[in-house]
């Protein structure tokens, strides 16, 4: 929500060189800005998968460190590193514009000597990052080991048993 | 015609209503849930036009949920809180679709998250979550932050991450 | 509804076209947040349409059961992230109406301001937000630099640009800082000399005219009975306001206008945000005018060992896209025991998404989302 601020005419940030994108097959950089919840989880990697290399991750908000104020929400995930990798973190409740615009630069230092380089890391550990990610969304068995009540079908097949 | 909280209070004491007077412009009613398609019928011909929404209570220790209705009146400037009790194993209740179009989404979204069957309304279908196969969450004996503690590797103080 | 798919199948039918599905989903830059229908379309006429809702889920309704009144009022302004105020004034107005306790007169003044502003904010995203779904750009970057200047005031006086947590039970947190009201009067000053410059570049504008004539028409009985509150409401013609009907705040001592046009399609409901948001400078005005002295807030002792008697209470407010309102039990203790969101925009974002989009075009949907100020995150709450 501090992203329109930041792309439009008080904190320009297309002086730097950096704009909005209509689809991730052009883009080169994809902004996670604040929670992520379930069904975002599945976009987001499919999103992800379908950008061509070089990519970058930036995360924007506390809420991808370690869950924010959401961290014992049902529907939301906790520590998005875990899923994909993520090269800069950018911690606050609402960041700033300004922190906005100081991550991009850096995200451009970076990139100029050579250090940001986490897409080669979804290749090579691609087994324990799938893991994760079925383990969230493909859910079989319930968590809590509590079944659902019975409906009024379920009902008649305990009356029968 | 305009009436004062005080007059419709008076219409609904005699037809056998039990009345709560909460606020200067704000009554609780309570009905029995097989006369409860008629009293919303009966409701709207007096000026109760307007259905703000639906929810539900889970009183765990009673082993009941209370369904509840809001509606307001442009004319009389009053709100009612129409309550309904069912029993927790087998919570079934009438549906309202024919008098209020949106009652559709509202139903969806009380049946998704305490399991509460309204019948008459052939669309039930999961709105918000997706693959999901625990207890319905809004319920009292569903514990979440167990459930984000086992399912996202949730912290308590947040960790060191 | 019947009618276009029956035509449209027949045609589809001899033209070998088939019906696809097209999710106008979250990934999207005409879609206003992280929210989704699913299409079915022959051609570019939409014939079916299915909401795909709860990307923005977090179970607030469950989180706040899990924490102290006063914990609360950090969780609630993320409800709706445009419009935060009138959260925090409609949860702590049900706290009051429990406790059965009434705030000083000078607190009152300063959330009526409070509010105002935030709905000045709202309405300058929204007018943005329509031009932009347009292909007009060039609104949407002035009008989010004017919001700026008022979303400096708030952090002059909150600590905050977006989430305030300003309203407690009992008052609001501070009194205003020194130099504070004449730099508010600047900028609405500032504000009504723009007016003549949006006027120019958005409802002068032919193009607009052209595309928003006759777009999701509502009638007035249809949309009493159906749910609709706020700005959309009265474009139809119905005069209803929560801020007159239902008063809280400061409203009983100021004087309201209330605004209605007939018209009822999607350039009238623009229109009628432009003349509210003169309306509401006006209304800032006054109160600045009229606010008395004394203090911010009620002595309640030790907020977080806060505890509410048994009872519960439904509170309403205005916002800048209808009636949010919040429905709160309470058993006595430190935490509540249910709190229930009503969010302004599900009859307009669910319902009457399956009965306008199936008459349109696709390139209309997202100004359709505009004109109704549909904004996500009050239906997943």
């Amino acid at each position: 929500m501090e992203l329109p601020p930041a792309m439009t005419s008080r904190w320009d940030v297309e002086r730097f060189g950096v704009g909005p994108m209509a689809t991730p097959r052009q883009a080169d950089v994809l902004l996670v800005t604040g929670y992520v919840s379930l069904k975002t989880l599945k976009r987001i990697i499919r999103t992800y998968e379908q950008m061509p290399e070089p990519k970058w991750v930036l995360a924007f908000g506390s809420c991808t460190v370690n869950g924010g104020i959401y961290w014992d929400s049902y529907n939301t995930i906790t520590n998005l590193a875990e899923y994909i990798p993520v090269d800069i973190t950018v911690s606050g409740c609402m960041p700033r514009p300004e922190a906005v615009i100081d991550a991009l630069q850096t995200l451009m230092k970076m990139i100029q000597s050579g250090e940001a380089g986490a897409y080669k890391k979804y290749k090579e550990n691609y087994e324990y990052y799938k893991a994760n990610q079925d383990r969230v969304l493909k859910k079989t068995v319930p968590v809590l080991g509590q079944t659902p009540k019975n409906d009024l079908e379920g009902k008649d097949e305990d009356a029968k048993e | 015609m305009k009436m004062q909280k005080s007059d419709i209070v008076k219409l609904l004491l005699d037809r056998g209503y039990s009345v709560f007077d909460l606020y200067h412009n704000q009554i609780a009613l309570a009905v029995k849930k097989e006369n409860l398609l008629n009293d919303l019928i009966f409701l709207r011909s007096i000026g109760f036009e307007h259905l703000s929404f639906i929810t539900a209570v889970d009183f765990i220790d009673e082993g009941e949920f209370e369904v509840v209705y809001h509606i307001w009146s442009y004319t009389h400037k009053v709100h009612i809180l129409v309550k309904v009790r069912v029993d927790r194993n087998n919570p079934v209740v009438p549906t309202i679709i024919n008098l209020w179009e949106q009652a559709q989404f509202y139903e969806q979204e009380v049946h998704e998250f305490f399991g509460i069957k309204f019948e008459g309304n052939n669309d039930l279908s999961p709105l918000f979550l997706e693959n999901w196969v625990d207890i319905p969450p809004l319920r009292k004996d569903f514990d979440t932050r167990e459930f984000s503690i086992r399912l996202y590797d949730a912290e308590v103080d947040g960790g060191d991450r | 509804m019947d009618a276009p798919s029956y035509t449209l199948s027949k045609i589809a039918e001899r033209d070998n076209l088939a019906v696809y599905e097209l999710f106008f989903g979250p990934n999207h830059p005409g879609m206003h947040g992280n929210f989704g229908y699913v299409l079915e379309m022959i051609g570019t006429e939409i014939v079916k349409v299915r909401p795909n809702a709860g990307h923005l889920h977090r179970g607030f309704e469950k989180l706040m059961e899990q924490k102290l009144w006063v914990q609360n009022i950090a969780l609630v302004p993320r409800i709706c992230v445009v419009d935060p105020d009138p959260n925090e004034v409609a949860y702590c107005t049900a706290i009051e109406k429990i406790m059965g306790v009434d705030i000083p007169d000078r607190a009152k003044f300063i959330r009526t301001i409070t509010l105002e502003m935030s709905r000045l904010t709202s309405f300058l995203m929204g007018m943005g937000a329509l031009g932009a779904a347009l292909g007009l750009y060039t609104p949407m970057y002035i009008m989010m630099a004017d919001r700026d200047l008022i979303l400096d005031l708030f952090e002059w006086l909150t600590g905050a640009r977006i989430y305030h947590i300003f309203n407690i039970p009992g008052g609001v947190r501070n009194d205003l800082p020194e130099g504070w009201v004449e730099r508010l009067n600047e900028v609405l000053d500032h504000l009504e000399k723009r007016l003549i410059e949006y006027d120019k570049l958005v409802f002068e504008n032919p193009i607009i005219h052209k595309r928003l004539k006759g777009l999701g028409y509502i009638s007035k009985e249809e949309a009493i009975r159906t749910g609709i509150t706020g700005p959309n409401l009265r474009a139809s013609g119905a005069a209803y306001d929560v801020r007159v009907d239902d008063p809280y705040a400061a409203y009983p001592y100021l004087d309201v206008k209330v605004i209605t046009q007939d018209g009822g399609d999607a350039l009238t409901r623009a229109v009628q945000v432009r003349l509210e948001f003169e309306e509401t400078i006006k209304l800032i005005r006054q109160a600045l005018k009229e606010m008395p002295d004394g203090d911010v807030r009620l002595n309640l002792g030790n907020l977080s060992m806060l505890k509410v008697p048994k009872g519960e209470a439904y509170a309403k407010v205005e916002s800048s896209k209808g009636e949010f309102g919040y429905y709160v039990v309470s058993d006595g203790g430190l935490k509540p025991y249910r709190v229930g969101v009503r969010g302004p925009s599900l009859p307009a974002g669910l319902l009457y998404a399956q009965k306008h989009l199936p008459k349109m075009k696709i390139d209309d949907v997202a100004a359709w989302m505009a004109s109704l100020a549909i904004c996500p995150p009050d239906i997943d709450k």
